[in-house]
């Protein structure tokens, strides 16, 4: 059975309670009989009294009647006639007060009878003497008579009152006894009483407030960290409590030390950190700091107070010259609840002559409550990246300054190269040209002399001409000088040729270029298109594996690079086998397929004759004509298309195995350049559509 | 008014040429008067009646076959003198010259020639052009020289 403090309490209470009640019923029920008794006692001591009374009346009666017969003096009679009224009343009285004691009522019948007999006697004297006062002896033996009847109610009234006497004195000796219970029974109660409280108050300490001052003390023990005492016995809700209590502290000391742990953790970070870090309170007082943050700040840093770190007087911009402002240093800015991310600022130490920058971030210090509790700074020395900074900045402006140098002086040896090359086209074209002059008069005369020959024919197919003279005439006219003609003629056009290869030539580098977006594939179309009575004779394929992507430059040019490769390719093909020509575009920069690319290189493969190693190095030097057997031209083709290319700004090279096959590859640009904005001298409509953006002053100005 | 016959004035330096395009001019049956002079600076006198040739009297209509390439002053700066002044003006050009350069030909055309011709190394085209350059001078309308004169001296 489990005693809880609820019951032990009430047993406390009614224990006591119910003796109490038992204690105060007993001590009525004594008082009761006490009275009773009293009562009783009271009743027979009027009995008493009363009876007295009775006697005394008859020997009032006795008296006067005597003393009248003695005297003669009436006077005495009075006390007679008094007793005479007064008896009955008297007697009445006792009959009363003894009613409910039949012995003493039958004592009373009888006292009344004698009574009766006597008053009755002593009327007879009265009488008598009244009427007869000289009749003594009779008197006299009439006293006698009266004298034996006094006695008798005396007699009888002595019972009456002794036995009265003898009830009394017991009913006293009764109420005596009663009174000394009452006495005994009230100071072994109160004994039993201070008794039983002694014995509680001795239980409730034990079980109750010896208890919890032991839980109390456990509780002081606990805030101070000292061993808890033994363990409470019990089944009560103080054992449950200091159970509760136990497993509480232990709760209590194993979150202690895993907090310790934590702490010792942070703590140990908080010193192996190489960043430094300051926590303050909103009145900002530095609160905690780091190894890292003394030797980054200073210790007198990390010591001042509030007044001394508010002014700054250490802080400066990133110069190391203009204070920092004081407002928008970072700790004071965290504290007023604002986050600072990456605050660049210089710190001087002048007691060690030194100069530190740091990069520093804050944020405001929330407590549980999320209000704010005053601001945290993590920090980090950046001077040695901020020297190598100054220093990568500073070797990157000499670079380019160098570049900047570089650049013009490349740009002026550009300038003179272009100018040479144009004062070499400018000399090719006039002598070119100066050529064509006196060809033109070797092709004209010649053609004269043919008219000649022709003339001179008629006049030796004349009649009047000798025979033989024909003869030999004719045949000089026409095998000697037409073959004379013929070889001038031949040479002419050779020469002529290779004066308009090299007036092409030159013209290349001069003529103005019409900069827009070519569509290649129409281009190349238009190419094959025109080539396709050749490509039937040769029996050969064009492939084009479209799509192919727009270029910018000139359109002409750019049909004349197709046209020149493909008609090299159909040129050059090995007659013994069917002519694939493939056409195509070929992105060897894969890494940049997500933007745009700046240049496209397209391709050009044909299955044809190849290029012999050897000839490699020469095959886009002018008049260099590999196979004179196939083809025809001055051998200036790859020339002028890489001369085109390059002025486009892009590159062309070749892949080729004798017998086997040549593959070309063009690279031009997919979109306007400044460089070829440059070059031109007018602007068409595509380049004004596109350079919207220039004012035409610049473009002018480009064009120069 | 009876109509003065035309007179070519043909400005080429080298002999050659200037004997093919005489030759074959009169081969594709012009009749003309053709003067031959052999520099710009010849023909632009001629032209003016100035320097040796200050005593000729202007008769008839002009017509001028310009060389390009010439010493002393090109066909081109002949051309753009004549068409400067507006006496001058009305007299019809054709240039005649080796260059096939697009440039070259645009640059004569905006000066003002009437008609510009190459002179092809193929002679066959040469003689061609000659002959269509003959039938258009015979139907060419060209203004009378004095006429000329005399609205400018008005």
């Amino acid at each position: 059975m489990k005693f809880t403090i609820v019951k032990k309490g009430l047993f406390l209470v009614l224990v006591p309670l119910f003796f109490q009640l038992g204690f105060i019923e007993l001590a009525a029920r004594m008082q009761r009989e006490h009275t009773r008794t009293a009562d009783v006692e009271n009743h027979s001591k009027a009995v008493l009294a009363q009876g007295a009374v009775v006697l005394r009346t008859l020997i009032d009666a006795e008296t006067g009647v005597l003393g009248f017969a003695i005297t003669g003096n009436r006077s005495f009679t009075q006390a007679f006639d008094r007793a005479t009224e007064e008896l009955p009343i008297a007697l009445a009285r006792v009959r009363f007060l003894v009613q409910d004691n039949p012995e003493q009522t039958i004592q009373i019948e009888r006292i009344q009878a004698a009574a009766g007999e006597l008053m009755t006697g002593l009327a007879e004297i009265e009488r008598h003497v009244r009427e007869r006062p000289e009749h003594s002896s009779v008197t006299k033996q009439m006293a006698e008579e009266d004298k034996q009847r006094i006695d008798r109610v005396r007699h009888e009234i002595a019972r009456f009152l002794a036995e009265e006497k003898m009830s009394h004195k017991l009913q006293y000796n009764r109420l005596e006894h009663s009174s000394q219970d009452l006495n005994g029974l009230l100071i072994a109660g109160g004994c039993i009483a201070v008794l039983i409280t002694l014995l509680l108050a001795i239980t409730f300490s034990r079980s109750i407030s010896r208890r919890v001052a032991i839980l109390v003390a456990n509780t002081h023990r606990l805030s101070q960290g000292e061993q808890l005492s033994a363990v409470l016995r019990g089944s009560d809700e103080i054992s449950e409590l200091d159970r509760a209590f136990r497993d509480m502290a232990a709760e209590l000391s194993r979150s202690e030390v895993s907090l310790r742990d934590q702490t010792h953790i942070l703590e140990s970070i908080l010193q192996s950190m190489g960043d430094g870090v300051v926590v303050a309170d909103r009145e900002g007082r530095l609160l905690l700091s780091n190894p890292a943050a003394s030797s980054i700040l200073g210790s007198t840093a990390t010591e001042s107070t509030p007044e001394q770190w508010t002014k700054g007087s250490n802080c400066y911009q990133l110069d190391g010259v203009t204070p920092y402002p004081v407002r928008l240093l970072p700790l004071a800015r965290a504290i007023r609840g604002e986050a600072v991310n990456c605050a660049e600022m210089c710190i001087c130490q002048p007691k060690l002559c030194k100069q530190s920058w740091i990069s520093v971030t804050g944020r405001p210090l929330k407590d549980a409550n999320d209000s704010l509790a005053g601001g945290v700074l993590v920090f980090r020395d950046i001077s040695d990246s901020k020297r190598i900074e100054g220093e990568i900045r500073r070797l990157n402006e000499e670079l380019e300054q160098r570049v900047v140098e570089r650049t013009a002086s490349l740009a002026e040896a550009n300038r003179e190269l272009a100018h040479k090359n144009q004062e070499n086209e400018m000399f090719v074209y006039s002598v070119s040209h100066d050529l064509r002059s006196p060809l033109v008069n070797l092709q004209g005369f010649s053609r004269e002399l043919a008219t000649n020959c022709d003339d001179m024919r008629d006049l030796f197919a004349a009649e009047e001409v000798p025979v033989s003279i024909r003869t030999r005439g004719l045949a000089l006219v026409d095998r000697e000088m037409s073959e004379s003609t013929r070889f001038i003629q031949a040479s002419v056009m050779r020469l002529s040729s290779i004066i308009d290869s090299l007036l092409r030539l030159s013209r290349i580098g001069r003529i103005e270029y019409q900069w827009q977006h070519v569509d290649v594939e129409v281009v190349v179309q238009t190419v094959i298109t025109a080539m396709a009575s050749t490509l039937d004779d040769k029996v050969a394929a064009i492939t084009v594996v479209s799509p192919l992507p727009t270029a910018w430059g000139d359109p002409t040019a750019i049909e004349q690079i197709f046209a020149n490769l493909i008609g090299n390719a159909l040129a050059y093909l090995d007659p013994s086998r069917a002519g694939t020509i493939e056409l195509g575009i070929f992105n060897d920069d894969a890494t940049d397929t997500d933007t745009e690319p700046r240049y496209n290189t397209y391709y050009v493969r044909d299955n044809g004759v190849g290029i012999p190693a050897a000839y490699h190095g020469k095959i886009f030097q002018a008049f260099q004509r590999l196979q004179p057997t196939l083809g025809k031209g001055e051998g200036i083709g790859l020339t002028l298309i890489r001369r085109i290319v390059e002025r486009h700004g892009g590159r062309i090279w070749f892949d080729s195995v004798a017998d086997q096959g040549t593959v070309f590859f063009v690279t031009l640009p997919a979109r306007a350049t400044r460089g070829q904005a440059l070059l031109p001298a007018t602007p068409s409509q595509a380049e004004k559509d596109y350079e919207h953006g220039t004012s035409t002053a610049d473009s002018l100005a480009c064009r120069r | 008014m009876e109509r003065q016959p035309l007179t070519v004035l043909l400005a080429e330096d080298d002999d050659g040429h200037a004997t093919l395009v005489m030759r074959n001019l009169r081969r594709a049956g012009i009749a003309n008067d053709i003067v031959r002079v052999s520099d710009g600076q010849e023909a632009l006198d001629y032209v003016r009646c100035e320097g040796a040739y200050s005593s000729r009297l202007p008769k008839g209509p002009l017509l001028l076959l310009l060389d390009i390439n010439m010493p002393r002053m090109n066909g081109l700066e002949v051309l753009r003198h004549i068409k400067e002044n507006h006496e001058t003006a009305q007299i019809p050009a054709i240039m005649l010259t080796t260059t096939d350069d697009p440039r070259e030909i645009e640059r004569c055309y905006k000066v003002g020639c009437s008609v510009y011709v190459t002179k092809p190394i193929e002679y066959d085209a040469f003689v061609e052009a000659v002959h269509r350059l003959g039938l258009l001078l015979q139907i060419v309308k060209v203004p009378h020289e004095s006429l000329m004169s005399e609205a400018a001296n008005k």
